[in-house]
């Protein structure tokens, strides 16, 4: 008798009595196995399924994108030949927009101020921006946070040295009474020998903690390097854009 | 005369299907400078995803002050272009928290400073612990979502002292990511919405940057790919 390739013969049938079932019932055992593989291929296409009706879904092109018409200022189209000239004029437009001459740039998260003509960067100066903490004032529960102003600013005072009145914020950090003599908040050492003012108390200004240029831990105003801020303090026109990221 | 009749027909085909591109490409060129004209007139900061040139651009009144380069990009779905969005919510695995100052006590005698002990021979000299919130504070894993639902996602390389953890993480977000979103996509589909989501793949402390600079009621624009 042949059974999988092998020659069964009769002694060994019976060898086996009692101990294993006969060799024709052998075959009809791997059912589960092939219902094993059958379940796993459907789990497979089952996925492969989802995952292609899922991509299908993601990669559709918009809606949005369908049916647009381009129209000018009093809302008539556009024809498709003049529309590379509309494109060009509006460029125009926002190149009008970019600050005219030197201006300066302030980066709040590397503690850097730029001096910048165009696209060209005229000098780069180390500084120290904002602190991002926050005081709260334990009797009347005004708070404090000490962030640089972001956004586009401008010089709007130009002070040769300056002298610091102090805000209430800076006795309540000391754990010091605010006085009620306006006198005792001027304090003429701390801002160096010029400051910018941008508006709403901030100023670019001197330090007398040079050795933290470059890290954050002002209350809001930027502190510069006594050479960079005379130099800036001289390059600056009231008027020049200061732009703070 | 049969290859001539042939060359004719396959030029007669293609020069409307190239000015159909050529128009098609205009107008989202003329969407994009239309929505960034009403951005520069703000004078305030916004953002171009430039997801074509890879790099992510930071710009008032038209001029770039900053871009940051995009190292890797995924996309899924595909938003409307030519809108100004606005950022509504930033998440992040561990947000960055403002230190509240302490206020000394004004009946305490204040201690004389004493000055760090200076750096040994050959050691860089220790930056000093600041109670400030710095770049180095700010994430490298965050969301982005914006005001239409878009998501971008921003990670940054896998730093080379990740641990055994941050590392199964990294691989695990990476090689789901396609099916993930097939399965988000389903689901938004069946409440009638789309998914669109960019994962952005940048240098550790661009990551860190864009999260510093990027704040929720920001604007940006998107150039998607």
């Amino acid at each position: 008798m042949q059974i999988d390739g092998k020659h069964w013969t009769g002694s060994r049938i019976t060898g086996l009595e009692g101990q294993a079932p006969p060799p024709e019932q052998r075959p009809r055992r791997r059912w589960w196995l092939w219902l094993l593989v059958g379940f796993f291929f459907a789990i497979v296409a089952a996925f492969a399924g989802v995952f292609a009706y899922g991509w299908h879904l993601g990669h559709r092109p918009a809606n949005a994108q369908a049916g647009i018409v381009i129209k000018d200022d009093k809302g008539k189209p556009i024809a498709p030949e003049k529309l590379a000239a509309t494109n060009a004029k509006l460029e125009k437009k926002m190149a009008a927009l970019a600050p005219k001459g030197q201006y300066i740039v302030i980066d709040t998260a590397n503690n850097r101020v730029y001096l910048r003509d165009g696209d060209r960067t005229l000098r780069e100066m180390v500084a120290s921006c904002g602190s991002g903490n926050v005081l709260v004032d334990p009797v009347g529960g005004r708070t404090w946070t000490f962030d640089t102003p972001r956004g586009q600013f401008q010089v709007k005072s130009k002070v040769n040295n300056p002298v610091w009145i102090k805000p209430d914020w800076a006795f309540i950090e000391e754990g010091e009474p605010i006085p009620r003599d306006p006198r005792q908040r001027a304090d003429a050492n701390v801002m160096g020998d010029y400051a910018l003012g941008i508006g709403n108390g901030y100023f670019l200004h001197g330090t007398l903690y040079k050795r933290l240029l470059g890290r954050n831990v002002s209350h809001g105003c930027v502190r510069l390097g006594d050479e960079d801020l005379e130099f800036l303090f001289k390059t600056a026109t009231l008027g020049t854009k200061v732009i703070i990221y | 005369m049969r290859v001539l009749s042939t060359i004719l027909l396959v030029f007669l085909l293609w020069v409307p299907v190239a000015a159909a591109d050529e128009f098609a490409e205009l107008t989202q060129t003329n969407r994009l400078l239309q929505a960034e004209y009403e951005l520069a007139k703000s004078q305030k900061l916004y953002f171009i995803f430039d997801l074509q040139a890879s790099e992510i651009f930071y710009r008032v009144s038209g001029i770039t002050v900053a871009k940051l380069p995009i190292l890797s990009l995924r996309s899924w779905g595909r938003p409307a272009d030519g809108i100004a969005y606005t950022l509504t919510k930033r998440t992040a695995r561990k947000e960055p928290e403002r230190e509240k100052i302490a206020i000394p006590d004004g009946k305490e005698e204040a201690k004389p400073a004493t000055p760090p002990p200076p750096p040994k021979p050959g050691e860089a000299p220790k930056a000093p612990e600041l109670q400030a919130l710095e770049i180095a504070d700010m994430p490298t894993e965050y969301t982005l979502q914006l005001d239409d639902g878009t998501l971008l996602t921003v990670r940054s390389t896998l730093s080379e002292k990740a641990d055994f953890k941050e590392k199964l993480r990294y691989y695990y977000d990476k090689y789901s990511w396609f099916f993930t979103r097939s399965l988000i996509s389903i689901s938004h589909h069946r409440q009638g919405t789309s998914y669109n989501e960019m994962l952005l793949t940048l240098p550790e402390r661009e990551a860190r940057m864009l999260y510093w600079s990027f704040q929720e009621g920001g604007r940006c624009l998107v150039h998607w790919p």
